[in-house]
């Protein structure tokens, strides 16, 4: 499939997951690029199969615990930051599964439990993205796509790499 | 938690951080004390190969995530049947 076609997949799959699952949804952001005011939680998730490859996701910490509350029906200001966390694996998690459910229909794939990464705490970014990015191994090529979404529920911000 | 006390039913996610979701199904399904209890699983894996390899080892049912909540409802009622038939 192009790459092209694979961006919006996982927008398509984001999207789903966040409105069945998560209570909120996509919509336009400013994009701008700013100091980071708040920590970003990063999660990632790893599947095996063909394809193989993770999902990673991005998320300040704010809008994690929004996402989080959202979740568990509870009020966001008795959120746990341990529950936070495992809110946006399990994000990470639906939304990969998602995604690689529409890219490969017929082939089975194994996803790796969801992992925590460090956060980061300084450079340019929007802050009021989620960003989401996916990469993968086939054979001798690699690719990914990424976009990102507002607190307000996401502005695009879409790219590929090769 | 299962051999303290009873439960109607079991939802599991085959990706759980303590047991592979596949060999708490298959635990369930080989433990004659538990086998009566109704399992539905819970998993973005929406592929044929894996649904049908959840139903055979002795699963009751295969929801998708994401989900809507009317379908999870209908899964429970209809796994819930039958185990009141069965």
């Amino acid at each position: 499939m192009p790459v092209s076609g694979i961006d919006g997949l996982l927008e398509e799959a984001a999207a789903e997951v966040l409105e069945t699952t998560f209570f909120t949804g996509l919509s336009e952001g400013d994009g701008a690029l700013r100091p980071l005011r708040e920590p970003l939680l990063r999660t990632r998730v790893a599947f095996r199969g063909s394809p193989s490859g993770r999902l990673g996701i991005r998320v300040p910490a704010e809008t994690g615990r929004q996402i989080a509350a959202n979740f568990l029906g509870a009020d966001a200001g008795e959120t746990s930051d341990g529950r936070i966390a495992e809110v946006i694996c399990e994000l990470s998690n639906v939304v990969c599964g998602s995604e690689l459910s529409r890219l490969e229909q017929e082939s089975a794939f194994e996803l790796l439990h969801p992992e925590i990464e460090p956060p980061e705490t300084s450079g340019p970014r929007d802050n009021q993205a989620v960003r989401c990015s996916l990469v993968w191994k086939r054979e001798s090529w690699r690719s990914g796509s990424n976009w990102s979404l507002s607190r307000e529920h996401g502005q695009k911000d879409q790219g590929v790499n090769r | 938690m299962l051999q303290k006390e009873w439960v109607d039913v079991v939802l599991t996610d085959l990706n759980i951080s303590t047991m592979d979701g596949e060999e708490f199904v298959r635990k369930m399904e080989e433990d004659p004390a538990m086998r009566a209890i109704p399992v539905l699983v819970v998993s973005t894996d929406r592929t044929d190969h894996r649904v049908q390899q959840m139903l055979t080892l002795g699963a009751t049912g295969y929801v998708t995530k994401p989900f809507q909540p009317e379908t999870l409802r209908e899964e429970l009622e209809r796994a819930l049947g039958e185990a009141h038939a069965g």
